[in-house]
């Protein structure tokens, strides 16, 4: 979040001034004047400091699409909306942050757009255990707006994997050009379960069924919501992101629960490693000290150099490598 | 803020962020989570407004009181080195000019290189920000070091510039304020809600006004009058607070500095208590009001036209759009010439800061009377306990200087205004009316040196009391406010002299208010910001105007049953920000608002049509996932213009759609209100 940042560096400046006035305030006869200034001062400095540097440990990150992904895609054809959208795209790419990836944890965007995910208990589960009935309130929450799925499944996948390939360019001008229907969350529905993520799972060769099944129910949840103010691109980037955490699932059908892929995706990340975690963070820690990098990418378990945010552009994406 | 939340495997209870899954020594961040999060509880059960104001008070007091200690002290620096300099014409006359220019243009340059938001007054921008229109970044906080370092060159330059403290400290203090409320919103962590935060900006404005003078009252008061049309009690509690803890803590760190043993008003006066006045004076006040109302006018005019001038002039305008250091260096070698101490000085009392004025003319003596048979020397050096007599000078006496001063100081304020760099403009108008009242004074007690009512007991004139009265009335005529009586009386402490200075300041408005805009007001007219005027008058048959008269016709609306090619070409042909949504083509029933940015993207989500016998119109695109917004308030064309101007106010609107029967036939924003204000107060000639 941008605006902690402010906080916490405006927090420490207004400890420095607050022991810069105790040196101008010194009186020799009211000595706890300028003591209690040097106190609150010093006290809100060392506080801004340990709390920036808290901030500074590597973060979870995820390992953005492969490139040979978009071999599968077949490019959309853009149609009339293309030319006419254009300069469309430029006016409103224009505000687009700079960060490359979208921060996970403190995107305004995400959080107006998605639905609150935090109520959703998410208990982490063995693998014998359904997730189904969990997506029941959620498919009971789609506007199973089947009248407007006119375009039918295949489409519904072809929209799916397209969303979830543009992943990795995170910023949104490279996606604006590439992917016209990144911004769209898919269709209203998927209402036959497996069959479609079937094919989802062969082309893509990851993920399990129930990914996608739980993917329409936010955006149909936004619909009755009050409109945001924030582009999609966000929403749906981060349902590629968990479409990807769940390459590196040890089980296909190790789909946790229902609710929203991103508390699958970690804890499932977690649970899969629960003992190699030390192991993870020090290699996260040398690997990939990044004390500025305020983004905090879900980096998908490997010690990558430092500074390289798309460590396995060239590698292709296969579980053995991310694992 | 939503954050992704799991739970440690085999853990139960509620789900935590995955930040303190992850991140190192989460036990002792738990920990410290726990334990904010327990204070939190504690803390903001009485409402959490309350710390935040506070907060916001004793900042902006700390801020104000660091920023007077370092002009103090820059300024003795310089008194030291004009005192050292030694006997030679030339280095004193550079040491006393170089500083000023170099202040200046420094203070130009700088803030200009941050940000070009951060040179004037700031008070007509603030009041266009709490009318409701947005202006970008100007609320940003990293205008706050620029504007913080150009104000304290620009007093440190002290009253050879003549500006004051008041304009920029406002924005500053709304600048914090808007930085606390998004604090505030992280706290508590509810999403921005738009009036909590202009809440937040209203109590800013009122702690920026009472943490400069330490008078919580006339802060408020005046911040309510300059910046806002309609305001709240809501509001005022808020400001009050926040107001009452910036004064508070101003005034005490003047006591730990051990500058003062308790806390006291910023200016002490000694008039007498018991007759403050006689009766007949009242008549001798409501004249200086009425004095001061026509200088007022006159003021505001020569400051607008001459702004006008150098924004139309080809020479002055590319001077100040390619170099502005230069134009401040340039002004300010001016009137640093003219107040050199030994030249032209010697008769504008050029010597004194800009306290040292106040306190010299709110002094208790009469002058005139005083140095009537005596002739004090000028002295070498200022003698902080009769500042006055730097107003004396043999030939020409005090009224000659007194005279001068106000004619000198009216063209050099005029330029000083102009100079790009922060700088508050209350301060002089306020000292250049206690020299009116001082002069109108020293005069009547010259003329009734017994006082005004004969025989018995002797009650001098106190030409101090002029003084006080000139000041309040010619600030409050200039910024179109009466808080300035007020004001007086938390400088000064003095509540005696009450009746007569609001009298006086009443008469002033009066007459300026009738003839020319007030100053913050003219500056927004020569900016031409965007600010809804107020309906002056009503026997301009204004109420007859009704929104059909003046509402945009021309609007473009997208039917739900439009094809979507169709639509496209209506999106991409026009330019609005809003789209009315309308039932159908025919019925032109509105029914909702739909923004232009998620227009575009639902359209870029739409496959290109593969079947060809579904034309897809616009209908479907909006349920497949293109959110719009209902349409709350709406006006009829039958709607006064009274009332829609004060539904605009009131609501801080930008815009509103006009529908009759509910069909869509108009849209009216702060555009056309304006415009059809202006063309009723000054019609267009016939043609």
């Amino acid at each position: 979040m941008a605006d902690e940042k402010t906080f916490r560096v405006g927090f420490i400046v207004l400890g420095l001034f607050l022991l810069a006035l105790g040196t101008f305030l010194m009186s020799h006869d009211r000595p706890q004047v300028y003591g209690t200034f040097y106190a609150m001062g010093s006290v809100m400095v060392i506080g801004g400091v340990i709390w920036s540097m808290c901030q500074c440990y590597p973060k979870i990150t995820f390992v953005p699409a492969d490139s040979d992904f978009q071999g599968i895609l077949s490019p959309k054809a853009l149609g009339l909306l293309e030319n006419g959208l254009a300069t469309e795209k430029k006016r409103s790419r224009a505000p687009a942050p700079h960060a490359p990836y979208v921060r996970l944890f403190e995107e305004a965007a995400y959080d107006q757009s998605l639905p609150d995910f935090s109520h959703i208990q998410m208990k982490v589960m063995g693998y014998s255990e359904d997730p189904r009935p969990l997506l029941g309130p959620q498919l009971g929450q789609l506007s199973l707006g089947s009248s407007d799925g006119g375009e039918g499944s295949p489409q519904d996948i072809q929209a799916w994997t397209e969303a979830a390939v543009v992943v990795h360019r995170g910023s949104d001008e490279n996606e604006g050009e590439r992917d016209p229907t990144q911004s769209r969350p898919g269709p209203p529905t998927c209402p036959q379960g497996p069959a479609p993520l079937a094919s989802f799972q062969e082309d893509l060769d990851m993920g399990s069924s129930e990914d996608s099944s739980p993917n329409p129910s936010p955006p149909d949840r936004e619909e009755p919501r009050p409109p945001t103010q924030e582009p999609k691109a966000y929403w749906c980037q981060l349902d590629r992101y968990s479409d990807f955490a769940l390459i590196d699932a040890p089980t296909a059908e190790d789909v946790p629960c229902g609710g929203q892929q991103q508390e699958m995706a970690l804890p499932h990340n977690w649970q899969r490693s629960p003992g190699t975690e030390e192991e993870e963070e020090e290699a996260l820690d040398t690997g990939a000290e990044e004390p500025e990098e305020e983004e905090e990418d879900l980096y998908y378990g490997l010690p990558d150099s430092p500074g390289d945010p798309f460590p396995d552009k060239h590698t292709g994406l296969s579980p053995a490598v991310l694992g | 803020m939503e954050e992704l939340v799991g739970l440690r495997e085999g853990s139960s209870g509620n789900p935590v962020t995955l930040q303190e899954l992850w991140g190192p020594c989460p036990r002792i961040r738990r920990g410290i989570r726990g334990g904010l999060e327990w204070l939190k509880q504690k803390l903001f059960s009485v409402g959490e407004d309350w710390y935040f104001l506070m907060t916001l008070g004793v900042l902006m007091a700390l801020i104000s009181y660091a920023m007077n200690f370092i002009v103090e002290r820059v300024v003795q620096a310089h008194n030291w080195l004009y005192r050292e300099i030694g006997d030679s014409h030339l280095l004193r006359y550079l040491s006393w000019t170089v500083y000023p220019v170099a202040l200046v243009s420094f203070s130009s340059g700088f803030s200009q290189s941050i940000t070009p938001f951060s040179g004037g007054s700031g008070i007509p921008e603030l009041k266009v920000i709490l009318s409701g229109i947005v202006l970008e970044d100007y609320l940003d906080i990293k205008n706050f070091g620029a504007k913080v370092v150009g104000l304290c060159c620009t007093l440190a330059a002290g009253s050879t510039i003549f500006l004051g403290k008041v304009g920029p400290f406002v924005h500053l203090a709304v600048m914090i304020a808007a930085y606390l409320g998004r604090v505030r919103t992280a706290t508590i962590g509810e999403s921005g809600n738009k009036s909590k935060q202009n809440e937040m900006l209203v109590a800013g404005a009122a702690v920026g006004v009472s943490t400069v003078f330490a008078a919580p009252f006339s802060g408020v008061l005046f911040s309510i009058e300059v910046m806002s049309s309609h305001f709240s009690v809501w509001d005022y509690w808020r400001g009050f607070f926040a107001a009452t803890c910036g004064a508070f803590t101003f005034r005490l760190l003047s006591v730990f500095n051990s500058e003062e043993e308790t806390i006291t008003c910023l200016f002490k006066t000694d008039f007498p208590v018991d007759i403050p006045y006689d009766l007949p004076e009242i008549f001798f006040f409501v004249a200086l009001g009425a004095i001061c109302g026509i200088l007022s006018c006159a003021y505001l005019f020569c400051q607008r036209t001459y702004l006008g001038f150098l924004k139309t002039n080809r020479f002055f305008s590319k001077l100040l759009a390619t170099s502005k250091p230069l134009y401040s260096a340039l002004a300010a070698v001016i009137l640093a010439s003219i107040t050199y101490p030994p030249g032209v000085g010697r008769f504008l009392a050029s010597r004194l800061s800009m306290g040292e004025h106040l306190r010299s003319l709110f002094d208790n003596t009469s002058w005139a009377l005083m140095t009537r048979n005596s002739s004090p020397p000028w002295p070498k050096e200022l003698n902080p306990q009769n500042l006055w007599v730097e107003w004396y000078h043999p030939q020409f006496t005090i009224f000659g200087t007194l005279a001068f001063f106000l004619v000198m100081k009216f063209w050099m304020l005029v330029l000083a205004t102009t100079i790009p760099i922060p700088a508050g403009y209350f301060l002089p108008i306020f000292i250049w009316g206690a020299a009116v009242g001082r002069l109108l004074g020293e005069a009547l007690s010259v003329a009734f040196p017994e006082g005004l009512v004969a025989g018995g007991v002797i009650n001098p004139i106190v030409p101090g009391a002029y003084a006080l009265a000139g000041a309040a009335a010619f600030s409050g005529a200039v910024t179109h406010t009466i808080s300035t009586a007020l004001l007086v009386f938390e400088l000064t402490g003095q509540i005696v002299h009450g009746l007569p200075v609001l009298m006086a300041v009443l008469a002033a408005n009066a007459i300026a208010q009738s003839c020319q805009p007030s100053f913050y007001d003219g500056t927004i007219i020569i900016k031409k910001l965007p600010y809804l005027p107020w309906i002056r008058g009503r026997k301009i048959s204004s109420h007859r105007v009704i929104v059909e008269h003046f509402m945009n016709c021309t609007i473009t609306t997208l039917a739900k049953d439009m094809p979507l090619e169709e639509a496209v070409k209506v999106v991409t042909s026009t330019d609005m920000a809003e789209y009315p949504l309308v039932e159908t083509k025919e019925s032109q029933i509105l029914v909702g608002t739909v923004r232009r940015a998620h227009l575009v993207q639902a359209f870029k989500a739409e496959p290109p049509s593969s079947t060809p016998g579904h034309q897809r119109c616009v209908q479907d695109v909006l349920a497949g996932g293109c959110p719009t917004e209902p349409v709350t308030l709406q006006l009829s064309p039958e709607t006064s213009l009274h009332q829609a101007h004060n539904l605009f106010e009131l609501l801080n609107l930008q815009s509103l759609f006009v529908t009759s029967q509910g069909r869509a036939v108009g849209f009216v924003s702060w555009a056309e209100m304006e415009k059809a204000i202006s063309s009723l107060t000054n019609p267009p000639p016939p043609k």
